[in-house]
This record gives structure tokens, sequence and C-alpha cells, in this order.
């Protein structure tokens, strides 16, 4: 996917230290990368210092974009990077997230549906919400990212080769392989005619 | 198709990233085999429960404070691409500098010390860095530094006029050198002479900054908060940027000098050295054995700067007429602390393996704060201790005539040379004179050769000022 117009105006303008123009592009891209963050990180904090990290980062080096792929997928690339060695560097942080409490954070949620009124039905929603994340927040990092990129951010294969800065055959088997780990994680809340 | 063929592919079936055939396939399987329909189901409502997870809003104010740190990094030392950037320019900048500051005010201007020490601490370095510095120097004169400059000149577009006339008369070919810009170290072999047209490259580079800051303000600018409260950040903050450059630019610049400075100092000295070297080359080769001379112009021309000294310490020692033997030699240091100069010698005799003995001098002989140190070894010992300690900034006063360690020393015109004298005589003149720290050497009146003759060496140290005030006396 090339860059639009008006975006690759932009980045020009960043190139030339302009930082209004840089503002635009994140504000552009800010809810993108902060959900893949936080989906990334499970965690509110963790997912605006990796959100801040990222852009920085990106502003620092769009020297070094070249435009030949788009600048989420170059943005996402960043983040995704940000988010690995974030958790290098704090290794000692648990990769797993406790079930109870991913929820925990300052930012209201959008919820699923609005259309939903019913308070019983809206509290079920919520708990699968969470049993949900705390699956994703189990897989480990490589095949979290996949799940993340693929069935929250909604990228196809090819970009998400490019993200990752693998094959596609790699992005495909690893994909099927999350999901069957999540799957099995996931067996108590699924629709009791679709366990295996 | 089997299920384990085909259930490897059921993600991707899922989400539509097989070729038709790969997918016409799976679902003929799929047909047939119940188990992988539940498989598909089971991974389908995994999916769907993934994306029906709502997306996480980002905080408020998230662009904002991204801006904010922005702005706070590019305030502060974030400035390295920058000055990648100028690097040929600052370089240039640093050399002009150099000279400017340095050149009119060397013999005053370096610590005393620091000329012995450079000569002989990095004698190994210098002869790794003199060499292609000499050979750049070769390749680089004029011609090549004039279109070098007017190359980056024309780069850059700008310039200003101060300095503008100092161009050397005849030596700027139109032609730009599109090599000689390549090669921004060639400015370290510029001729000490060329300050003048340095200066030029500051300005240049003075201009790039405030250029850089112009542009600074301009995108600040138009940047989104209104122009009124832009200008005013902008020109706030460009002041800060400004100041800050100029900071880090006088620090860039006061490196360079350093290293410049004591590359050229250090490539003089390796010159003065070759040229110390070689009149006893010289009577090497109107008496000496062939092969040995032959032996000895090999060293010199291979190694000039380190073995410069070596040779000049054979020729005197061995090849020439003999020279006088040499009795006793007296190196006079002076000390600022004497008992911590005290220790640092007593440790490097003790490394060096040398033979410590007690103190002879003693009593109304000493002076107030003076240290002896007296031991034995041999003249290869002392060579290297000398060294080492001109490294640690001695400052050698004296130095007898025929003492090998001698080549090791620069040649100074307040490194007197005195007669031999005999032992007993000479204690007493010392006591006499009382102040400096002094290098007895005692050796046969006999030549030898040096590494079988062991040395009774005597070091004295008084503080500095009573040495300096011993030698106005003198």
């Amino acid at each position: 996917m090339a860059v639009t117009k008006d975006e690759s105006e932009l980045i020009e303008l960043c190139r030339s230290g302009d930082r209004a123009a840089f503002g635009d592009l994140v504000r552009a891209h800010e809810q993108r990368v902060y959900n893949l963050a936080y989906r990334l990180t499970n965690d509110p904090q963790d997912a605006e210092d990796v959100t801040q990290e990222a852009f920085l980062k990106a502003y620092r080096n769009i020297a070094r974009f070249e435009g030949t792929s788009s600048f989420y997928t170059w943005i996402y690339r960043i983040t995704v990077n940000a988010v690995v060695s974030r958790r290098r560097y704090r290794a000692v942080r648990p990769a797993t997230v406790p079930l109870s409490s991913p929820n925990g954070g300052e930012h209201p949620t959008l919820p699923p549906d609005a259309s939903q009124p019913d308070p019983a039905d809206e509290a079920h929603r919520a708990d699968v919400r969470r049993v949900v994340e705390g699956a994703i927040a189990r897989l480990d990092e490589d095949h979290r990212v996949l799940v993340v990129l693929r069935d929250i951010e909604g990228r196809d294969y090819q970009e998400i080769a490019e993200i990752l800065d693998c094959p596609r055959g790699t992005v495909k088997s690893r994909l099927h392989r999350a999901r069957r780990m999540l799957r099995d994680l996931l067996a108590p809340v699924l629709p009791a005619d679709s366990a295996v | 198709m089997q299920c384990r063929e085909a259930q490897g592919e059921l993600s991707a079936y899922l989400d539509g990233e097989l070729s038709p055939e790969e997918r016409r396939a799976v679902e003929e399987h799929l047909r047939e085999c119940a188990d992988c329909g539940r498989e598909l189901a089971s991974l389908r409502a995994t999916v769907g429960l993934v994306r029906s997870l709502p997306s996480r809003s980002a905080p408020p104010g998230l662009p904002e404070r991204i801006g904010q740190r922005l702005a706070e990094e590019e305030a502060a030392p974030k400035r390295r691409g920058w000055v990648r950037k100028l690097w040929p320019a600052l370089a240039a900048a640093g050399i002009g500098l150099v000279i400017l500051f340095y050149s009119p005010r060397e013999p005053r201007g370096v610590p005393e010390h620091a000329q012995p020490k450079q000569a002989v601490s990095r004698t190994e370095a210098l002869e790794e860095e003199s060499r292609p510095a000499l050979a750049m120097k070769r390749d680089a004169e004029p011609p090549v530094m004039a279109p070098q400059r007017a190359a980056r000149k024309e780069k850059l577009g700008r310039r200003d006029t101060e300095g503008t006339a100092v161009a050397p008369a005849g030596s700027a070919p139109p032609a730009v050198d599109a090599e000689a810009e390549k090669r921004p170290e060639v400015a370290f072999a510029e001729p000490v002479t060329k300050g003048l047209e340095l200066d030029e490259d500051t300005a240049l580079a003075e201009t790039q900054v405030r250029e850089s800051l112009d542009a600074a303000r301009k995108a600040a600018e138009a940047g989104p908060q209104g122009p009124e409260v832009a200008k005013a950040d902008a020109l706030e903050e460009g002041r800060t940027r400004f100041r800050d450059l100029e900071t880090a630019d006088a620090l860039d610049r006061v490196r360079d000098l350093k290293k410049s400075t004591a590359a050229k100092r250090e490539e003089a000295k390796a010159q003065e050295l070759r040229e110390d070297a070689a009149p006893a080359v010289a009577r090497l080769k109107a008496g000496g054995a062939p092969e040995r001379k032959a032996e000895l112009e090999a060293l010199a021309a291979e190694k000039p700067a380190a073995q410069a000294d070596a040779v000049k310490a054979k020729a005197e020692t061995q090849a020439v007429p003999p020279p006088r033997p040499v009795e006793r030699a007296v190196i006079e240091v002076a000390a600022a602390d004497t008992q911590e100069v005290r220790g640092r010698i007593l440790a490097d005799v003790r490394a060096e393996g040398a033979t410590l003995l007690p103190a002879v001098r003693e009593g109304a002989d000493r002076r107030e704060g003076e240290v002896v140190v007296r031991f034995r070894c041999s003249q290869k010992q002392l060579i290297l201790l000398m060294r080492g300690w001109l490294k640690q900034g001695f400052k050698p006063r004296y130095v007898s005539k025929g003492l090998a360690v001698r080549s090791a020393l620069p040649a100074e015109e307040e490194t007197v040379t005195r007669q031999r004298r005999s032992m007993a005589p000479a204690k007493e003149r010392e006591a006499a004179r009382g102040a400096g720290a002094a290098v007895d050497r005692q050796a046969s009146s006999t030549p030898q050769p040096e590494e079988a003759k062991p040395l009774e060496v005597i070091v004295r140290f008084a503080p500095a000022e009573k040495g300096a005030a011993a030698e106005k006396e003198k």
C-alpha cells in the first residue's frame, strides 16, 4: 500500500523538521498505535509509554522512511519493536497478566455494541472480554503479536510480514499456531457447538 | 488432502489468504471431514471473540505529550544528526581554531611538561600516526585544500565575507576536486600557516548554525498554536538552541583542536627526533661497519620516530669513536609533590626490576622536602624508567652528556650538559646546589656494552619552586 498523497506531503514536511506536520501524523495514527501498544502490553501506562517512544523514534528516523510501504506499516513496526525491546529491558516482568485485572486501566473502553441494553448480557460480555484479553496476554510475544495484528488490527498477511519483517509463510503458520493456542485457552467461553 | 494438511490451512482459509486452488482443496476436504469442520468452527469462534474486543482509545492529550517530548529533545543535546551533517565544516573550523588559539603562544600556552610527555609517551602511536599524516601532507598541499574548500562553499551555498582574502595565490584550480571533498581528514594535514583560511570555515560553520536556527524558527512559526505564540516560542527555543549549539560546538572544536594540536606536535617531535638522529647516522655512515650502518639506516628509515632515539643511543654509545665514558650523569627534575613523586618512582623502579639501594644522602645534605631514591639498574632500564617518568610529566632540567637516556629526552634549551665528575665531589656539588631532583648515575669509566653495565642511580626530588630557584642561581 502506498503512502497517500497528503501523508507523503506531511512526511516530507517532517523531514524538513516541521514538528507541526509531525503532529498531524501523530493525530492521524495515535489511536491505532495506542491500541496496538495496548493489546501488546495489556497495560495502559505501558501502552502510552510505548506509543510515545514509537512516535519519537519515528520522528528521529523519518529521514529513513522510504515511502515504499505505508506509514502505518512503518510505525507499527517501530511500535512492535518498541514493545519487544521494552520487554527485554524489563525482562523481570512476567509475560502473563492476571486474568482478574486486565480491565484496570483508567481509560474508558468503547462498548463493543452500544445497542446492547441488557445489563446482565453486558456483564457477561465484559466477563468474556476480560477472559479474551487475559488469554491474549498469556500468549508468548511472538504469537500474541500475530493475533493482535491480524484479528485486532485487521492487517493482512502481507502487511504483517512487512511489519514483522518475516516471510509470509511464517505469518501464516505462526498465526495458525497462535489461534489454536488461544482457542485452547478460551475453551471455557467458546460456544459449545464450536468446541473441538 | 489429508486432515493434517487441511488443518494447517484453516486459519489462512478463514482469513481468505489462500489461493483459489488451495481454497478449493480445503473446501473439498471440509465437505468430507467432520473433525476438520469442528476445528474450523472453533477457530472461527476464537477469532470472533478476539475481533469482538473493543478498540482502546488513546488517553487524551497524547499527541500533545509527544509534541512536548519532541520539543524537549530538540532543545536538549539531541543534535547529533545535525553535527554529523556539518562534520567536515566543524572539523575544519576546529583546525582553524587550533591555529588561532594555540599557535601564537605555543611556547607558553602549552604546559612545559606536556611536550616531553607526549613526545615520549606516544612514540609508538606517533609512529603510526605520523606516517599517514606525513604522507597526506605531501598529497594534500594547497592545490588540494583549495578546491576542497571551494567545493564545500559551493555545496553549502553561502558564506560570509570575513576572511575571504586568504586563498593562496595560484593554488585554486577551478575544477572542484570531488575526491578532496570526500576526505575531510585531509584537513588535519593542513600546514600550520593556513590559520586564516580556516577561519573562513569557522565562519561558515557559524553560518550553518544560523541557517538551521532560522529553519527551526520558520518551522515553529508555521506551527498550529497561532503565529504569535509560535513566534515567541520559536524565538525562545531558538535562543536556547543556539546557545546550546554554540556551547556544544565550542566543546567539539576544543576537542578537535586538542586532537590536532597533539597530532601536529607529535609529528613535529618525530621530525625533531629524526633530525636529532641524523648526525649519528651520518657519523655511522662515515665510520661504522657497513652492515651495522645498513641496519641502522634500515631502522631509521622504517621507524623513524620510535627508532631515532635508539639509533642515536647506539650510535653514541657504541659505533662512533666511543663517547667519553660516563661516570656520572645528572638529570635534574623539578617535582611539585616530592613524597608523591617518590612513591611513583619507587613503584616504577620495582616494576622495572631494578635493585633498590639504601638512600645515601642524609642529614644536612638534604633540603627540606627533598627525597632520595637510590637504585641499581642497566642503561636500558634507566631509559625505560626515564620514559615512564617523562610520561608522568617530569620536567628534566639536566641530562649528562653521553648518557643514552638523553636520546629519549626532548632537546630543550634548559637541558644543560655538564662535564663528567667523580662521584664524591659531585655529591658535594649537588649538595651545594641543593634543590631540584637529580638522577645521579654512577658507572664504570671503561666503556662496556650497555646492557652489561649496571648503573647506580640516585634520584633526588625537591619541590619544584626550589628547583626553579636553583636553576636561576646557575
